[in-house]
């Protein structure tokens, strides 16, 4: 068996050194990793080979590498030397510098026969990418914690068992309860008890079938009051659905929940009373459509003159039946019928219309042009001429209400 | 106000209560079934005054089918609330309030409109 071909040729770095630290002997292995050739460190100080790299403060490690060996010298035993950052010299062909490498490094005395350290094994190993790897996964933790504290929720982690791993400082804040306590108790007990107990329930489901978790809960705060909040809890899991951990959130919801509230009961209220004012409308209608039937269907003749001009703006039936002949809606009353001018009716109206008296008139002959002929023809009747008031008391107009008396009662 | 003006406000304000209604069940209120039926305020609307009233406008059929609609997803948010999709609901409300501001323009559409003046 050759020997010198095995350790050559070992997967794994070995170098061997001197008890003063000269480079004796180092195998490819170990030329690979260290990115130099048998030529430049054969013969030469080990510790003046790896110098620390002097553009990063952490490359401080010639010093525990020394320490280390010199341990191995005195205790005859196997050193063991942490991880350390120890950053590899770049050959100038490869652009010179430094190559951050983390290592685990052994050193093995090697002994004589009377037992004294003939050289030293230093067996290591590049641990870089592990390192790399957990220093990046401790920065994503950083972040994480971050954030879950710069956000206005409450945030919980637990492990894989359900037990709770992380809190916010949100909770201690919000519940005046002491972290530790939730963490050791659970946060079931800043729940409501009736919320509480369905979150048991809820939770245990959730649990064993690593699916999501989303309730209302009320969660006491430091002042003794319940506000309500949407819990998610949700399981992490890796790509082969392996869970990790689950993480909470809990968002306080309870002002939108009121809004909400109180938005439906003032809404509940606006249709009820637009209901009230719908029935109201069409009961006035109805009573507005009978009111207007009597009017116009009755025996007596009728007429409602608005404004000033005394305009024609409601005539019923029997009104019309007078003036067969004639066009009255809409037109002022000295238009429509210019003969009763004349005759005075104009200034009493006008007077009924300023004053508010009513003016009562019994079995008056009056001279009517019915035909709209010119014809003037002689009618004997009783009529009231009543003003008519609308909502802030303000006369709009007058009511005309009487009936004919009849040629041969007349005669009579 | 005239009758068109009171009963196209009447349809608003029953549209309204029932997205209060729909938002106050997705934030743990009572769930009333017929609220969100065709026997609702709203479908009731539709039968007492829409169809006898207004059938001949145009945009009736499509206020119709805009409550319709509506009606079916309140349901569907519900259900998810009801599964505990409860952040699923709340978002789904935004589809809600796009439908109802369309379902709110008809309305001031029909109200301008001097063709519905003419119905009386």
């Amino acid at each position: 068996m050759d020997y010198q071909k095995l350790f050559v040729s070992v997967p794994e770095a070995i170098v061997l050194l001197s008890p003063d630290f000269t480079i004796l002997a180092a195998n490819d292995r170990y030329l690979e990793v260290t990115m130099r050739t048998h030529d430049e460190l054969i013969g030469k100080d080990f510790l003046k080979t790896f110098p620390d790299n002097p553009d990063a403060s952490e490359s401080k490690n010639e010093m525990l590498l020394r320490q280390s060996l010199e341990n191995t010298l005195r205790t005859k035993h196997v050193d063991y030397l942490d991880v350390l950052r120890y950053d590899i010299p770049r050959p100038a062909s490869q652009g010179g510098g430094f190559d951050v490498r983390y290592w685990e490094a052994s050193h093995t005395p090697i002994l004589d026969d009377e037992g004294n350290v003939e050289c030293l094994m230093q067996l290591t190993k590049d641990v870089t990418e592990r390192e790399v790897a957990k220093l990046e996964l401790s920065e994503t933790q950083e972040k994480f914690k971050f954030m879950a504290e710069a956000m206005p929720l409450l945030i919980f982690t637990t492990n894989t068992e359900g037990k709770i791993t992380y809190l916010n400082q949100r909770w201690g804040k919000y519940t005046g309860t002491a972290t530790k306590e939730l963490i050791y108790n659970g946060v079931k007990q800043v729940f409501h008890p009736e919320d509480a107990a369905t979150f048991t329930t809820r939770w245990a489901d959730a649990f064993a079938n690593n699916t999501e978790l989303q309730m209302e809960v009320r969660v006491k705060a430091s002042e003794g009051i319940y506000r309500w909040h949407l819990a998610r809890i949700l399981p992490q899991v890796d790509e082969s659905g392996k869970l990790l951990m689950w993480v909470g959130a809990i968002t306080d919801i309870h002002n939108s929940k009121q809004l909400v509230e109180e938005l439906l009961e003032a809404n509940t209220q606006m249709e009820q009373l637009s209901n009230h004012v719908q029935q109201a409308f069409k009961k006035v209608e109805s009573e507005r459509n009978i009111l207007e039937r009597l009017i116009i269907e009755s025996p007596a003749f009728f007429c409602i003159l608005k404004g000033p001009e005394h305009t024609f703006e409601l005539i019923n039936k029997n009104y019309q039946k007078i003036f067969p002949g004639k066009e009255l809606l809409h037109k002022p009353v000295a238009k429509a019928l210019p003969e009763v001018v004349d005759q005075g009716y104009i200034a009493i109206l006008d007077k009924v219309y300023q004053t508010g008296e009513s003016y009562v008139a019994e079995h008056i002959r009056i001279m009517l042009d019915r035909y709209n002929t010119g014809a003037l023809e002689e009618l004997t009747i009783s009529f009231q001429y009543q003003p008519l008031y609308d909502e802030n008391n303000t006369i709009y107009g007058i009511l005309v209400f009487g009936y004919e008396i009849p040629a041969l009662s007349h005669q009579q | 106000m005239n009758p068109i003006q009171l009963d196209i406000q009447q349809l608003r304000i029953k549209h309204i209560l029932f997205k209060s209604k729909l938002r106050s069940v997705l934030y743990g209120g009572n769930y009333d079934e017929i609220f969100f039926s065709e026997s609702g305020p709203v479908g009731q609307w539709f039968i007492q005054t829409g169809w006898p009233k207004y059938s001949s406008l145009s945009q009736l059929q499509e206020l119709h089918t805009l409550n319709l609609d509506l009606n079916r997803q309140a349901k569907l948010l519900i259900t998810l609330y009801n599964n505990s999709k409860i952040e699923e609901a709340h978002d789904g409300l935004r589809a809600i309030d796009l439908k109802s501001d369309r379902f709110l323009s008809l309305l001031s559409e029909i109200e301008q409109n001097p063709e519905a003046r003419t119905l009386f």
